[in-house]
């Protein structure tokens, strides 16, 4: 039988036809779809997240990899589902209003996606009032929010001003994007704030895991 | 340095780490010493961004603009949305510190037309942002070359038919360079394809084509597999492919190496055969670039 080692190895490596592959072996010899994902599929991308951050590997490489854990999931989605499995944590994503900008959003999402985060992604230019509305939607644990515009940095302000207005005890905000820093994030009242997409994911956790979330 | 390449000095703007802290310390003489650099390195405009202060500090960016003036005598790009700091600029620019030369707008979109009123200050050039266009009044972002140069006609003839004594040449059209390093909808050969296309219109003769060079390669390694540098030549071989047809100005950074590169280039090679190539295909192409497995 496969082992869920080379799993987390063919995933950091983007290998999507091993990764399949692999994780239906795994579940033909009676693996739980649960642990082929938290001890297979996830490890692999922290793998690359953490080769990332230590500048090993690029973007091209995450997105790759991402990919793989994707085509893996074609297999264990349907089993997680019929057995009621669903993401611990939900996420709401998006780039903020006057801001079209979406590659480091969508990275974010990525990387989230592949920590089994179950990640809303409403696009770019979304307007404070559509952020609220699907975190109350979803049941949000956090909003990510990104910008690339120094102009559109100061949109993140008034952004976050209404989720602490909507009353959505527990949930997370965070902020990034290549002109945001710890200090503005620090600012403008963020919860947190990353400077990639591999950091994205730490901090996503520690900020869910450190708070109970009511529901 | 590359003839008929008009280079924009991009360095002005606190998107670079190391302008950052000049900018929030509102160092004059820091500034004013990048402008100096970028003019003797070659640029033809300088861009003054100073962040997102400028919005509620009218009065340092006009300070900015002045003392810039006092020591080049290039014109100035405005790089805001905002039409109170544009405004704000043109109130202070002085072309007679810039050779009599006009300073440019960066920039307009359909759905902020009105900020092309500031004109009535001073005479300018103007950044057509072709990116977006306006649909029923919802800013959405072009798909295809084609929408690009749709966009673009349409708001260059819309600019010189309406009464702001522009002509062609004060035009330029951004027609929006993604990083490669994530292109996996062909979004660089579309950029190509839609300079290709606005600068093929007859209707738009004179006009200039535009990009941000220095977002196409980011988020890569610094060197190539061959040992040399990857990110100005993965920019240079766009320029090799895009300036035939008719890109003449960027956003860069003056004193790069920037070339045109043989056919034989590595890295030229690798950038061709990636922008023809489609989805996960044209990152696996921009990989053998940098990495032997």
């Amino acid at each position: 039988m496969a082992e869920l080692e080379t799993l987390s190895d063919v995933v950091s490596r983007g290998n999507r036809a091993e990764a399949k592959k692999i994780t239906q072996e795994l579940i033909d010899a009676g693996m739980a779809p649960g642990e082929v994902l938290d001890r297979g599929l996830i490890p692999g991308m922290k793998i690359i997240g953490d080769k990332f951050k230590n500048n090993q590997a690029f973007v091209p490489e995450m997105l790759i990899a991402a990919r793989a854990m994707k085509e893996a999931m074609i297999v264990l989605e349907p089993l997680l589902l019929g057995q009621g499995i669903t993401p611990k944590y939900t996420a709401v994503i998006g780039t903020v209003q006057g801001d079209l900008h979406d590659i480091g959003k969508n990275l974010v999402a990525l990387m989230w996606k592949g920590a089994n985060i179950g990640v809303v992604d409403l696009g770019t230019n979304v307007t404070p009032a559509k952020f609220i509305e699907a975190a109350r939607e979803h049941k949000a644990h956090i909003i990510g929010m990104s910008a690339l515009l120094t102009t559109t940095m100061t949109i993140m302000q008034a952004t976050i001003q209404g989720i602490r207005q909507a009353n959505l005890p527990g949930l997370k905000v965070m902020v990034g994007g290549a002109p945001v820093t710890q200090e503005f994030a620090d600012r403008i009242g963020a919860d947190g704030f990353a400077a990639d997409a591999a950091t994205a994911v730490e901090r996503a956790l520690a900020l869910i895991e450190n708070t109970p979330v009511q529901v | 340095m590359i003839d008929k390449l008009t280079i924009i000095g991009e360095r002005i703007n606190p998107g670079f780490a190391s302008s950052k802290a000049l900018l929030e310390n509102q160092d004059i003489k820091g500034i004013q010493a990048l402008a100096v650099s970028q003019a003797q390195k070659g640029a033809a405009y300088l861009t003054i961004n100073v962040g997102e202060s400028a919005m509620e500090n009218l009065d340092f960016i006009q300070e900015v603009v002045q003392a810039i003036q006092a020591v080049v005598d290039v014109p100035l790009a405005f790089d805001y949305p905002h039409i109170s700091v544009q405004e704000a600029c043109l109130k202070v620019y002085d072309p007679a510190k810039a050779r009599g030369r006009k300073p440019i707008i960066n920039s307009v979109t359909e759905l902020r037309w009105n900020m092309l009123d500031v004109l009535k200050i001073q005479p300018a050039k103007v950044v057509l942002m072709a990116s977006e266009r306006l649909e029923s009044g919802e800013e959405i972002s072009n798909q295809y070359a084609t929408q690009i140069a749709d966009t673009a006609r349409r708001m260059a003839l819309r600019v010189v038919n309406e009464d702001y004594n522009l002509t062609m040449d004060d035009l330029i059209v951004d027609v929006s360079l993604c990083p490669i390093a994530t292109d996996t909808e062909a979004q660089t050969r579309r950029a190509i394809e839609s300079i290709r296309l606005i600068n093929n219109d007859p209707d738009l003769r004179g006009i200039h084509t535009l990009v941000g060079l220095s977002n196409l390669a980011v988020m890569l390694p610094k060197d190539a597999l061959d040992g040399q540098r990857l990110g100005v030549r993965i920019e240079s071989a766009f320029l090799t492919m895009a300036m035939p047809y008719g890109l003449d100005v960027i956003l860069g950074t003056p004193g790069r190496d920037y070339r045109i590169l043989p056919d034989n280039d590595f890295v030229m090679q690798g950038v061709k055969q990636a922008i023809d190539l489609e989805g996960f295909e044209t990152l696996e192409r921009v990989q053998q670039l940098y990495r032997r497995d």
